[in-house]
């Protein structure tokens, strides 16, 4: 399997994608989002999508007095990770090459 | 295979760019709190009418089945919850008549000057990753940061922790780590609830006090409101404190409308 797809409905397959995830972060339970966005982030090349909805469920539903002393970006720092981890585990990845 | 001819350094700009914009981002957002806000309040705004939509159509995906009926039973169907929707909007009706007269008559009793909203929650835990309740009222509608947030009248839920223009975001007293002061039982013993998450708490108490399935927990200093319910009680012979698990009064998960008490003494 190859991550660049040369077809013309790569852009709307991710746009379809981008979609599905906004969606889902408004009416599903936060973990199947990110069940998605992980999927996402192995599916698609360069994923930064994974932050920005982090961004968007940390302003969401995050508040500022719970959990890690304060630190509020939880789910965009996953996200973060999730875009830098993915482009290295699929370079190492035969599946992914 | 499909090999980009690009050069590597080429290639690796936009990455470089974007792990530099969105660093920067997390350190702003952390630093400046208020700049958080205002882009919560943003996003907020995005989200609030796609809620409001989801919940005036009843957003459900247990309902895709539909699709497949035949016209007749979709039109006996209708019908039938037409019908139910009648006699449910009766009931609402008479639970805010209800509901209302409960706050009248609290408020005679404990002679408080506190004025109550109903709202609809719009996303609740499950959907929200931490216990936290999204409501469809906000700043505009006199609310602000610390107002209770409660339940039937009687059962507290946590308080509104931010506010927008048009939405506000309630922190459950069930918020894992959370700490509560609450008063157990009929003998009143001064417990520290700690939130488990999920409308779920603990306590720990001497093992000489009497503690038994069903007692209230209620909060210090306003006993008009129950913060939660004892569900078990663990205690060993050799142990000095026994430990209590206590849910919420309500169920969090399908919460749909929830009291504001406006200005409410803390």
């Amino acid at each position: 399997m190859h991550t660049e797809d040369p077809s013309p409905f790569k852009f709307y397959k991710r746009l379809v994608a981008d979609f599905a995830l906004l969606f889902s972060a408004l009416f599903f339970p936060w973990w199947i989002t990110l069940i998605l966005i992980i999927i996402g982030a192995f599916f698609f090349e360069n994923f930064y999508e994974a932050f920005f909805l982090g961004l968007f469920l940390d302003a969401l539903y995050g508040t500022e007095a719970i959990n890690f002393y304060g630190f509020r970006l939880f789910f965009a720092t996953i996200g973060l990770f999730l875009v830098f981890f993915s482009s290295l585990l699929k370079k190492k990845v035969r599946f992914f090459s | 295979m499909y090999r980009s001819l690009q050069p590597k350094k080429t290639k690796n700009k936009p990455r470089i760019a974007f792990f530099s914009f969105a660093i920067l981002v997390l350190i702003s957002f952390t630093l400046f709190p208020s700049l958080f806000h205002s882009f919560s309040s943003a996003a907020n705004n995005i989200a609030m009418p796609f809620w409001n939509t989801g919940a005036a159509g009843g957003v459900s995906f247990s309902n895709t089945t539909l699709a497949l009926n035949s016209k007749e039973s979709l039109i006996a169907k209708n019908k039938e919850l037409t019908e139910t929707i009648k006699k449910l909007e009766g009931e609402v009706n008479g639970y805010d008549f209800v509901v209302q007269e409960n706050l009248e008559l609290k408020k005679l009793l404990f002679q408080k000057t506190e004025e109550t909203l109903i709202a609809t929650v719009v996303a609740r835990p499950n959907i929200t990753a931490y216990d936290t309740f999204l409501i469809d009222i906000g700043k505009n509608s006199g609310i602000k940061n610390g107002d209770k947030v409660l339940s039937g009248g009687n059962a507290t839920l946590g308080v509104i922790e931010e506010t927008y223009p048009y939405s506000a975001k309630a922190r459950l007293f069930s918020t894992a780590g959370e700490i509560s002061d609450a008063l157990l039982g009929p003998d009143n013993i001064p417990v520290q609830l700690r939130g488990l998450g999920g409308g779920a708490f603990t306590a720990e108490v001497p093992h000489t006090m009497e503690v038994k399935r069903g007692d209230n927990a209620i909060v210090s200093g306003t006993p008009e409101y129950i913060i939660a319910e004892v569900v078990s009680v663990e205690s060993g012979d050799t142990e000095s404190f026994q430990k209590i698990y206590l849910r919420g009064p309500i169920n969090i998960f399908n919460a749909k409308y929830v009291q504001v008490v406006k200005n409410a003494k803390r």
